[in-house]
């Protein structure tokens, strides 16, 4: 067993959750020590010891998952069979979905996260003239009945999209259909699809007893972290492993629930909540300042409040409200007050609830924009693979990109699924990628010309022998006349701050955030203000929650002049220390 | 869980061969070259080695494509898993059946390097593994066939006592012979030896230091470590009541013997395992062949405690694989447990062209042979349980070469077996000379003549002892489907022991005596004919081509007499055993028909001849040169085996 980590002493409610066997869901407000306590559980498997079973902890962020891997480096067997750690796709698709749909279709399913990585992802439509869509845009029922979900469709595309679609939708959606079936007949699973395939398989009686009998033979314990994002897939699964005889431990923050895109309705954790024994909440928070906590607290809904406890516990430092009227001179605004109070320019990060908001104020100039073309397409993924510092879900992402748009040239093998595809390719998955990896090395997109890059990419394939396997290379990778790339990134402002979206900051912490409300627009976060004023239960304000309690020490809320005069008066009202900065 | 088949694609020998095994033992066996060691070979590329260190990688060789280049491909397929098993390996297992299939597919492209070659997969659908660590838990110990035992027991380096003790001791044992040990250490550093050397040492050293800096130079024991001190350790052993010696002195069978034990501990002590295949390549290459029953019985019984169940502990489980030329161990297992390798000829693929290179032009009329390895489970084999019982009670009595040749005449008694070799050499295949040929045509002749003798001894003769030939018959043309049996050849010598008008009204007397009447007087049986049943039973196999039943019109020595001249020879035999009965031999073979005579005569007397000692007398006077002509039946059946 790995021994705890160095300097750290367990809270009597942390202890609880490590400790105690059996199943329990624990509350635990932002900064409660967590994920820490949960590893600590799935080292030290209490009730199981000397058990031959394993342990599952399953986990909708990366960060947990990170934190697992960190702590269980010296005892790497912790991480093997029969053990599992991972997401919750990875599991259904490792334990249910990829045995069952083997054994009945014979071939494995080709799993993919999104329809954005699987051959005809984007298409000319036939229902309108130039309408150019993209499967991953839309969602899709069990049966393959499509729905255009606005959302997904990015920023500068959804306008004009949503404007051209309006008359037209019932063909788009039977179209999506259409390609959605060919898709999935052809062996393609999405991570929306196999939790139709689970919630299918999961109501066979013989299929689910045998399913049943062999989750108990193999895990005693599940571990999940956040269960409040799960959707009703989850929900399915977490019964049926409950039902299954195995202990069933959830932790999480329902106020941390931002997810509501993922179909998730408060009443169905609230239906989770009844399942097992509630466990001693945790909320000591050992991350931030009082008066971070008591923004937290103010932002959450209900009255429950957090103990600082950390090493901060004792820091007066207020809470900054910073008035701005837009994005233009916001970071080096808040570049300084964060050195006036001693946190240099690496210490900060800029949140905000849209992608694009966090960029411009961070200072990091105009967003990448989507591109249209393949070779700008496979430009973008490949400067994304390159990039050190890119977070490692975005690199994956965009390596399942680039091998996408590389298997979309390979001749009559490019619409296979995984299996024949490699068989046929004579080649493995392993050596596709590491080959992958290589072209993406060759040459850096956007310090070439497009011609150029579409000549290396080319000759790599020569290089690796495998320019017979992907023959179509040059024809898939067209280069404009005006040989320019379009979507070319704005030259990286040095004085940038880091940024990220709330969603995308979920799970982790800084010492200084500044969290942006911006200009009250249509939806969004400024509805999280007037939500956040009038008490009311809403993702838009448990946006705000989630990013304001990602802070340790400074906490910058960095408020647009049309809300200001609001955050400031329920700051006042909750007693919040703060400060005009 | 256990290994229940293998199947071999494009790997030496096996172009398409699948072996199945029993849960305990399989015990493989078949000529040389007829594979086995190849199976065992895929075998251990296809599981980790327990030790963890591989002994066997893929080779060039291993591809007996034909420049095909078809990969090779192991599967093997694993089941009666437990409630664990099947949990542990629920991303792997087959939804649908329940087994366990891991297959290696070796690339045969010459380029790559062994890592690269090499592509794991699972599931009939031989998709990517998504738990590979689970892979080592099954996994093999290999025993080569000449092993020298006694060196892998007592080297040094990996010494496999101080391998095993670690197995088998407690944490406070080895604590407290560890502090013994460093106890002894610390008096012996007081001993002059360590002392004289030190000071000696230390006076030299001295010298070297003081005008500079002074050192002490001190000498002592290194710490002690468990595997260090048990490395010194070495098996002795000895017969009852004589001093141990060092195992190198009582003889290799037994230093075999002990080094198995020895494998068979460690096998117990697995940790993580879930099943262990013992790959025992021909145990008989160093053992006394009593020491060669004992240690398969030894063998399947470890195999057989083996199972146990495995909630708290991993399953452990032993199953042994094991190939030998020998008909003794074979016969020993009894035919549930053996798997009988046969060649099968076929025409070789033509070779595909590489990069663009000219494909070697193949002569139509000579298309390329090649043979490929074809296994016989003979557990599959359609016997009623008392008929698979009758023929391992015959092999462990016998230790018979049945399994192991191609061409089987079976008989009924020892009086066939002795006289068919003599018949066949003297009589049958005999240069056909009629006077008039070349010295060249006669010296051809010679030499064919030769030839077919050679073949003939090469096939074996079965001595059943009864006239039960049917097991035997089923069990040696049976075929798994493609039309490889046992045998290629197979003759049957069975005497037709017609009922004649005389046996029915002797056989009606005695009933009449005995007293019984009207109801109770059965009817007389049908006669047995033997001849069809067996006909029958190969039509059923689809195998009537390679049976040949041949019959005696009467009973083998009555119908010696039919072919005119050979009365004398048989009178002189006869006389050897009853030197004063001319009269009788006379009287017996009296009338038109001798062979029935005398067919009557043994009917009526048991005691009048000894079989066997005929037969001894007949082939003696045969090799002796005396004119004797072989009876067309047993001919033919010479010719044809």
């Amino acid at each position: 067993m790995a021994p705890p980590p160095n300097g750290l002493i367990y809270s009597p409610d942390q202890l609880a959750l490590i400790e105690k066997p059996g199943s329990r869901m624990v509350r635990a407000c932002p900064g409660a020590g967590k994920t820490q306590s949960i590893v600590e559980r799935f080292i030290r498997r209490p009730g199981l010891e000397g058990d031959r079973l394993g342990v599952a902890l399953i986990s909708f962020t990366n960060a947990a998952i990170t934190a697992v891997h960190e702590r269980c480096q010296d005892y790497p067997q912790l991480l093997r069979a029969p053990n599992f750690v991972g997401t919750i796709d990875g599991f259904i698709n490792r334990y249910i979905v990829g045995p069952i749909y083997t054994a009945r279709r014979g071939h494995p399913p080709s799993f993919r996260d999104t329809w954005e990585t699987t051959p005809g992802r984007v298409y000319t439509s036939t229902v309108k003239a130039g309408l150019r869509l993209r499967l991953a845009w839309f969602s899709f029922a069990a049966d393959g009945e499509a729905t255009l979900v606005r959302r997904r469709i990015p920023g500068e595309l959804r306008p004009q999209t949503m404007s051209a679609v309006k008359d037209v939708m019932d063909g788009i959606t039977a179209e999506a259909r259409y390609k959605w079936r060919s898709l999935t007949r052809a062996g393609f699973v999405d991570c929306e699809y196999a939790r139709h395939l689970m919630t299918g398989y999961l109501v066979d009686p013989v299929l689910a007893g045998r399913l049943q009998r062999r989750f108990a033979h193999r895990f005693g314990e599940v571990i999940i972290d956040e269960f409040q994002d799960s959707n009703d897939g989850d929900v399915a699964l977490i019964r049926f492993l409950e039902a299954s005889g195995i202990s069933v431990v959830m932790v999480g923050d329902v106020d941390q629930e931002i997810y509501g895109f993922r179909q998730t309705a408060p009443g169905e954790t609230g239906a989770l909540a009844g399942l097992v024994e509630a466990g001693e909440p945790l909320d000591g928070n050992y991350r931030s300042t009082p008066a971070i906590c008591k923004v937290v607290d103010s932002l959450r809904y209900g009255d429950s409040a957090d103990t600082p406890c950390g090493p901060y516990k004792d820091e007066p430092r207020p809470v900054y409200v910073l008035k701005i009227t837009g994005p233009a001179g916001a970071a080096k605004k808040i570049t300084a007050l964060a050195a006036r109070e001693g946190f240099a320019a690496e210490q900060i990060v800029v949140l905000s609830h849209g992608g694009s908001d966090a960029r411009r104020y961070a200072g990091a100039g105009k967003p990448l924009g989507s591109a249209t073309t393949t070779i700008e397409r496979l430009a973008q993924a490949t400067a994304i693979i390159r990039d050190g510092n890119g977070k490692p879900q975005d690199r994956a992402r965009a390596m399942a990109l680039f091998e996408s748009i590389l298997r979309e040239s390979a001749g009559g093998f490019a619409d296979l699924h995984d299996n024949d595809f490699f068989e046929a390719c004579r080649i493995t998955q392993r050596q596709f990628r590491a080959g992958a990896l290589r072209l993406a090395w060759r040459v850096s997109p956007y310090e070439a010309t497009p011609q150029e890059f579409r000549d290396a990419i080319k000759s790599g394939i020569a290089e690796l022998g495998w320019d017979k396997r992907f023959p179509d290379i040059a024809k898939k990778l067209r280069v404009t006349k005006d040989q320019k790339w379009k979507h070319i990134p704005a030259a990286g402002n040095p004085d940038a701050l880091a940024y990220s979206t709330v969603h995308g900051y979920k799970g982790l912490q800084s010492p200084a955030v500044a969290l942006v409300i911006p200009k009250a627009r249509d939806g969004g976060i400024q509805e999280g203000v007037s939500n956040w004023d009038c008490g009311a239960r809403h993702e838009t304000r448990r946006v705000l929650y989630v990013g304001a309690s990602r802070a340790e020490q400074l906490l910058v809320l960095v408020v647009h002049d049309s809300q200001h005069a609001a955050v400031t008066t329920i700051l006042t009202r909750d007693g919040v220390l703060y400060e005009e900065a | 869980m256990y290994l229940a088949e293998f199947t071999l694609k494009n790997f030496r020998s096996c172009r398409d061969t699948t072996v199945t095994f029993q849960r305990g033992l399989t015990l493989i066996v078949g000529e040389n070259n007829s594979g086995k060691s190849n199976i065992i070979d895929a075998l251990r590329l296809s599981t980790p080695p327990l030790s963890g260190r591989p002994t066997r990688y893929f080779e060039a060789d291993d591809d007996p494509s034909f420049g095909s280049r078809d990969d090779v491909e192991l599967t093997a397929r694993f089941a009666g898993l437990s409630h664990y098993q099947e949990g542990q390996y629920m991303a792997l297992v087959d939804a649908e059946d329940g087994c366990l299939y891991y297959t290696s597919r070796y690339r045969v492209e010459a380029d790559l390097s062994q890592r690269e070659r090499r592509v794991p997969l699972v599931g009939r659908a031989k998709a990517v593994d998504s738990e590979p660590e689970l892979r080592a838990r099954v996994n093999h110990v290999y025993l080569a066939p000449l092993r020298d035992a006694q060196r892998e027991l007592d080297s040094a380096r990996g010494s496999r006592l101080s391998h095993i003790i670690k197995y088998l001791i407690s944490d406070d044992d080895r604590d407290d012979f560890l502090a013994k040990a460093k106890d002894g250490f610390e008096k012996l550093a007081d001993h002059p030896v360590v002392t004289n050397t030190r000071n000696d040492i230390h006076r030299h050293v001295d010298n070297l230091t003081t005008p500079v800096r002074p050192q002490r130079v001190g000498l002592g024991f290194e710490l002690v470590r468990l595997e260090r001190l048990t490395r010194g350790l070495r098996l002795k052993m000895a017969e009852h009541g004589l001093e141990p010696a060092d195992i190198a002195d009582s003889g290799l069978g037994y230093a075999n013997l002990v080094f198995m034990a020895s494998v068979i501990l460690e096998l117990e002590h697995a940790p993580d395992s879930e099943l262990t295949l013992f790959l025992v390549e021909e145990p008989e290459a160093h053992l006394h062949p009593q020491l060669q029953a004992v240690l398969l019985d030894y063998l399947r019984e470890k195999a057989e405690q083996s199972t146990r169940p495995d909630d708290a502990e991993p399953a452990r489980r032993i199953q042994v694989i094991a190939t030998t030329h020998s008909p003794n161990l074979a016969s020993a297992v009894g035919t549930t447990n053996i798997v009988a390798l046969r060649t099968k000829r076929e025409l070789a693929p033509v070779p595909a062209p590489v990069n663009g290179a000219k494909v070697a032009s193949v002569k139509a009329n000579e298309p390329a042979m090649r043979a490929t390895t074809v296994a016989l489970a003979l557990a599959d084999v359609g016997l009623k349980p008392d008929e698979r019982r009758k023929i391992d009670q015959y092999l462990d009595v016998t230790r018979s070469e049945l399994l192991f040749t191609s061409r089987v005449t079976l008989v009924e008694g020892i009086a066939e077996a002795v006289l068919l070799p003599a018949l066949a050499k003297h009589c049958v295949l005999v240069p056909k000379l009629r006077g008039d040929e070349t010295e060249e045509q006669r010296e051809k002749e010679k030499q064919a003549a030769k030839a077919a003798w050679g073949r003939y001894r090469a096939s074996s003769i079965i001595n059943v002892g009864s006239v039960d030939f049917a097991p035997y018959v089923k069990l040696l043309l049976w075929s798994a489907g493609d039309g490889i049996r046992l045998v290629d050849r197979l003759a049957a010598i069975t005497d037709r022991d017609p009922v004649l008008p005389e046996i029915i009204e002797e056989r009606e007397a005695k009933r009449t005596k005995a007293g019984k009447d009207g109801a109770e007087r059965a009817k007389e049986p049908k006669p047995a004919d033997r001849k069809a049943d067996l006909e029958a039973i190969a039509a059923s196999l689809d195998a009537s081509g390679i049976l040949r039943v041949a019959e005696a019109p009467h009973t083998l020595e009555a119908d010696l007499l039919t072919p005119a001249g050979n009365e004398p020879v048989l009178r002189k035999a006869y006389l050897k055993q009853h030197p004063l009965s001319e009269a009788k031999w006379e009287e017996k073979i009296e009338g038109d028909d001798p062979a029935r005579a005398l067919y009557l005569a043994l009917y009526r007397d048991e005691k009048l001849i000894s079989k066997g000692e005929f037969a001894h007398d007949l082939a003696g006077l045969i090799k002796d040169g005396y004119p004797f002509i072989c009876p067309e039946y047993l001919a033919d059946a010479i010719r044809f085996v």
